[in-house]
């Protein structure tokens, strides 16, 4: 059913019409109500417009204009609602999660592609930290032949008075080389054997 | 809206991708038997390389000798080097020292005894006996005093080691 098929929904009410006449009389006067709604100031001014082409001067339409014109009007002054009602008609703001809710909707892709690159970049730094941890355990760790705690830590065993000995001789006398050199070797594979045991 | 296939394979692409990253981070971090050698290599070429000094009679062996000796010292990994470690370099630097003075060759074999003297000072026998090779090219220079002063630093260096190889309960362990 469209609007005009009931007459009874075209009649206005008794406030209306003189809330539409004195809008246009408003208008002729120059003093329209700045929050008026543009609809009903367009009718309005052709209302006015009307009135001044007039002969006489005087507000002459025929029922069916005047009816379709404050027709206009009225539904121009009932859409025009308080600036609260207004307000509370815009959309409201769209939080963070209901937005990252419908982008990953939108592009499933991006939750695989996230999650592939954070994996490969955990596997990165296992990689490197895995690396950094070999290359020190290649110069400590209990190998067959070197034991970490030789290398790192432990301290040479200690030498014999007859290598010390020996070693103040040659220190004295150059002549005194050859026994000391024994002496040495012997000692250096002791200290060889003791770095090869964990 | 249906989206063309090469962008529907996308995650398939980064899911594999991710999956052979983890695969070869994984196969690479596993610690190896040939990972784990170089101390134990390099110790071996050290032996070598004294054994070649020992029986070096000729100055062709002997700068063979200190190549050897060179090599081996470059060939000990540097991380996490301990006193035993330190050990080993100023006793093949020592070494060397004693070839190069064979080889007549008295101002290098003053630098190779500075350099491993430079390792540390603490009481060993090679620390001794840098300081005793040190006073002989010096000795050969002519720098008599400053010999001196070398064969002093290695007699008290000695006796250090031998007042702790006569305390008692003396260990296997020297500090």
């Amino acid at each position: 059913m469209s609007v005009t098929d009931d007459e009874s929904l075209l009649e206005p009410t008794d406030l209306e019409l003189a809330e539409a006449e004195a809008l246009a009389r408003a208008l002729e006067d120059g003093a329209a109500p700045s929050a008026l709604p543009e609809d009903a100031l367009a009718t309005a001014r052709v209302v006015q417009l009307h009135r001044k082409a007039s002969p006489d001067g005087t507000f002459e339409l025929s029922e069916e204009a005047r009816q379709r014109i404050l027709q206009r009007v009225v539904q121009g002054l009932a859409e025009h609602e308080p600036s609260g009602a207004k307000a509370k008609a815009e959309p409201e703001q769209e939080s963070f999660w209901s937005w990252l809710k419908r982008l990953l909707g939108s592009y499933p892709g991006l939750v695989v592609a996230g999650g592939g690159a954070f994996a490969a970049a955990a596997v990165i730094g296992l990689f490197i930290v895995g690396r950094t941890e070999q290359s020190n355990v290649a110069a400590t760790a209990s190998v067959p032949g070197v034991g970490a705690f030789a290398w790192t830590t432990a301290a040479p065993p200690v030498p014999s008075v007859k290598l010390l000995q020996a070693q103040a001789a040659w220190i004295a006398s150059a002549s005194e080389h050859a026994e000391f050199e024994r002496d040495m070797r012997e000692y250096r594979q002791e200290v060889y054997v003791a770095l090869r045991e964990p | 809206m249906t989206r063309p296939a090469r962008y529907r394979c996308r995650p398939l692409v980064a899911f594999l991708l991710a999956f052979g990253l983890a695969v070869l981070g994984c196969a690479k971090a596993e610690p190896t038997d040939d990972a784990l050698s170089p101390v134990a290599s390099a110790l071996e070429a050290l032996g070598r390389a004294h054994r070649l000094a020992d029986a070096a009679k000729t100055d062709a062996e002997r700068q063979s000798a200190l190549q050897a000796l060179d090599e081996g010292v470059r060939a000990l990994p540097k991380e996490s080097a301990g006193p035993s470690a330190v050990w080993v370099v100023q006793d093949a630097l020592a070494r060397s020292a004693e070839l190069e003075l064979a080889l007549g060759h008295a101002d290098r074999a003053i630098s190779r005894a500075e350099q491993g003297l430079r390792l540390g000072t603490e009481s060993s026998v090679p620390v001794a006996s840098l300081h005793t090779l040190k006073g002989r090219a010096l000795e050969a220079r002519g720098e008599i005093e400053q010999a001196v002063a070398a064969y002093h630093a290695a007699l008290v260096v000695n006796q250090q080691l031998m007042e702790r190889a006569l305390a008692p309960g003396a260990s296997t362990q020297s500090p």
